[in-house]
């Protein structure tokens, strides 16, 4: 019987191992995951208002191209280009972004 | 903070040649953060407002009027917005000021090298129907990114005149200003349709406005559209009537897009900024550039700690030895001048204790403070210029996120060690009242030059800088424990950290020069004079025995520390002005060799004390200000109970260390 908790396992990109869409299978993934150098298309912005505001203000928008620079460690921050400039966007945050791989840069 | 105010239209203001009897013509530097307004200000009026290189250094409308073409021009540089939906009270001071009917012209200022998203801002102000230029400044940003940009095609698209700068080198700027006459520009065209739908539903939002209008001064489109991406503000000035039918309006757009309206809108205006952007710009390969290099380098998850760590111990090592240096040199010069002074005057009696008086604070001023003061603002200003804050917020965001906080808040802290009062204020970049509470609470805990001064002065000074070092580590860890105990008595779950990070700039020796000029005038017009007043009142008191009452009262406290009796004045004048806890313990015990007087323990329990009980009257104000009343109360009485503690706790606990 297949419970709750492996049905969640098997459909949260949080728990799978995200591989770019050059060489892998799985192409969507949340932004924390994302590997460092990927760039990826935006799918899917926080619900929060505030949130997608913030967001939005800096370029990161629905279908909007990103580049993964870095990810800093201890839950810190994932730092994207976005529209020609650098975003750290906080790890709470990055973990609510949905993003399609789109290949190294 | 010189002419910096917080009210839309304040009233400390910086007036050049203008003649009385003349309405100024009020123009508004626009632009979202980080993109030069303040510089282009400063380059006008004189160096009045705050420059740095991170998003939200300035936080408060500066104004300055000068005479331009035979008119006068009553310059604002307003805090950075990204939009005219405001979510900080930065940005709200910002909204209400393009919102009121006393602006003549609008200057948006956009970064070049970040076109298409400026553009966003663009064309929500051209909405408002304020005569508007654009002014297309870091041009040289843009090139070195392999952008070339046609300022007539610009300027064609939006129906708006669009001038080239480059502020930092001051080109263009002229230009700009001989253009910048409303008569001559006239009024913002009309704004371009949205799409369909979203068209329907400001008509519909338009209507309902009828003749209710109310903000009248506005065009009814602007408030409509506002009102349809559910800004808050806008909602709040309509009758409820009114709200309810735009509310029905926005729900049944948002219905048939399966968006929220605001997204929907904000993402017409990116793609229309997009396509302008991309009939007016030729994007072409971007230079090689050592930047990305070095910023690849600062900001690994490896080695961006270790710079890190080293750049601020190589900042402080360095303030240290350039103000030990200057220290002994002074010192002994200063010694010599006041014993050859007293030669002149009859010694003894209430002549000698004023002449003592007035001397020490000067002295203390100039061989004490000033020595680690210019140094540590010049190290300062070169670490905002540089751009290196955004980076030390990235790298710090994990860390700040266990004590409840997020990476935006280390830019207050790292303020808090130049000055508390610009760290209280830069608190307004946060976007709730709780970060903006903590944030505040914890940059008074940091020590600012005054304090650092302190720590330099006496600790580094008499017992080495590693013990320096640890009194700053040991302040670090007292601010991470404080956040942590704070964020636990008021959590709240925070949207998260957005954070620009800026391109690196290359500090220049002269925006560098003004800006510590700018902040070193405070202690030189408002400090010293204060020092040398309260000098002269400590000379005074000791001389008819005033001061015994003072330090009786404080007692308790001193013998508590285990300090000196006569160090109880000198934490009363430190509220005054922290300056003042260093220069007036060297005249209430008598002699500057501190070390003769107190022991090291007694230096470190000094040092400890002064650097966390209540902050000075004039953040004590800023607090106020930032967070109110009741929450101010409560942050003093934290920083006297922490102080308190710790310094007791110190009091034994270094027995074993130090000594006696």
């Amino acid at each position: 019987m297949k419970l709750k908790s492996d049905f969640m396992r098997a459909t949260d990109p949080h728990d799978q191992k995200p591989k770019s869409s050059t060489g892998g299978k799985q192409t969507v993934t949340y932004l924390d995951r994302a590997p460092r150098s990927e760039c990826v298309e935006v799918l899917d912005l926080p619900r929060s208002r505030n949130a997608a505001r913030m967001l939005g203000q800096v370029g990161v928008c629905l279908h909007e191209k990103l580049r993964v620079v870095s990810t800093a460690p201890l839950g810190g921050p994932v730092l994207v280009e976005a529209g020609g400039t650098v975003v750290a966007i906080g790890r709470s945050l990055a973990k609510r972004i949905k993003v399609r791989l789109t290949g190294g840069a | 903070m010189g002419a910096s105010v917080d009210s839309p239209l304040g009233s400390a203001n910086v007036a050049r040649d203008v003649p009385t009897g003349e309405r100024p013509l009020t123009v508004a530097l626009i632009g979202q953060p980080n993109c030069g307004k303040s510089t282009i200000f400063n380059h006008v009026v004189g160096y009045r407002s705050e420059t740095a290189n991170f998003p939200g250094s300035t936080v408060a409308i500066s104004q300055g009027q000068v005479r331009q073409n035979g008119s006068t021009l009553r310059l604002l540089d307003v805090p950075g917005i990204y939009s005219l939906t405001s979510s900080n009270p930065a940005e709200t001071a910002a909204r209400q000021l393009l919102l009121s009917p006393g602006v003549d012209l609008i200057i948006n200022v956009v970064d070049a090298a970040l076109l298409s998203r400026s553009l966003e801002l663009t064309l929500e102000l051209r909405e408002l129907g304020t005569p508007l230029i654009v002014c297309l400044n870091m041009m040289d940003d843009a090139e070195r990114k392999g952008t070339s940009i046609s300022a007539e095609k610009l300027s064609d698209k939006l129906g708006l005149p669009v001038l080239q700068t480059v502020a930092s080198r001051g080109q263009g700027i002229r230009e700009l200003f001989a253009y910048a006459k409303p008569k001559t520009i006239g009024q913002a065209p009309a704004a371009n349709p949205w799409s369909r739908d979203v068209e329907d539903a400001v008509k519909e939002a338009e209507t309902a406005l009828g003749l209710s209008d109310p903000m009248s001064s506005l065009p009814r489109r602007f408030v409509a559209v506002k009102m349809l991406e559910g800004d808050a503000d806008s909602m709040a000035a309509t009758d409820p009537r009114t709200q309810t039918i735009i509310d029905g309006v926005r729900q049944r757009l948002e219905r048939l897009r399966g968006r929220s309206a605001e997204s929907i809108i904000m993402g017409e205006r990116h793609d229309e900024a997009m396509r302008i952007f991309e009939e007016v710009a030729v994007v072409g390969r971007p230079h090689a550039d050592v930047r990305f290099i070095v910023d690849g380098v600062l900001t690994h998850p490896l080695w961006g700690y270790v710079f890190l760590v080293a750049i601020f111990v190589g900042f402080f090592w360095a303030v240290f030895r350039v103000g030990s240096g200057l220290e002994h040199i002074l010192q002994p010069a200063l010694a010599s001048v006041f014993t050859r002074l007293l030669t002149w005057v009859p010694l003894g009696g209430l002549n000698e204790v004023l002449l003592r008086s007035l001397w020490d604070g000067f002295a203390g001023g100039a061989a004490i403070v000033i020595p680690y003061l210019v140094p540590f603002l010049f190290g300062l200003a070169f670490l905002e210029d540089v751009g290196y804050l955004p980076r030390v917020a990235y790298l710090m965001d994990g860390l700040l996120h266990r004590i409840g906080l997020h990476g935006t808040s280390v830019l207050p802290f790292i303020l808090g060690y130049g000055c508390s009062v610009p760290a209280c204020m830069a608190t307004r970049i946060l976007p709730s009242r709780r970060d903006r509470f903590i944030a505040g609470v914890l940059a008074t805990l940091v020590p600012c030059s005054a304090r650092s001064n302190v720590i330099f002065a006496l600790v580094a000074f008499y017992l080495g800088p590693i013990w320096a070092l640890g009194v700053f580590c040991f302040n670090g860890l007292v601010v991470i424990v404080s956040g942590w105990i704070l964020a636990r008595i008021w959590p709240e779950v925070s949207a998260g950290m957005v954070l620009e990070v800026p391109r690196y700039q290359i500090p220049t020796l002269k925006v560098m020069t003004r800006k510590v000029w700018f902040r070193l005038r405070e202690f030189l017009v408002l400090s010293w004079p204060l020092l040398i007043a309260g000098s002269l009142i400590l000379g005074l008191a000791e001389h008819w025995h005033w001061d015994h009452a003072i330090n009786l009262a404080l007692s308790p406290l001193t013998r508590m520390l285990g300090l000196p009796l006569a160090v109880g004045t000198t934490l009363v004048f430190g509220v005054l002005r922290k300056e003042l806890s260093m220069v007036m313990l060297v005249q209430a015990l008598g002699t500057t060799e501190v070390i003769r007087v107190m022991t090291a323990s007694q230096i470190l329990v000094f040092t400890i004390f002064v650097t966390f009980y209540v902050p000075c009257v004039a953040t004590i104000a800023a607090l106020i200000k930032e967070i109110g009343r009741k929450l101010t109360v409560l942050a003093v009485i934290y920083s006297l109970i922490v102080a308190t503690a710790l310094a007791t706790a110190s009091r034994f606990l270094l027995l074993g260390v130090v000594g006696k």
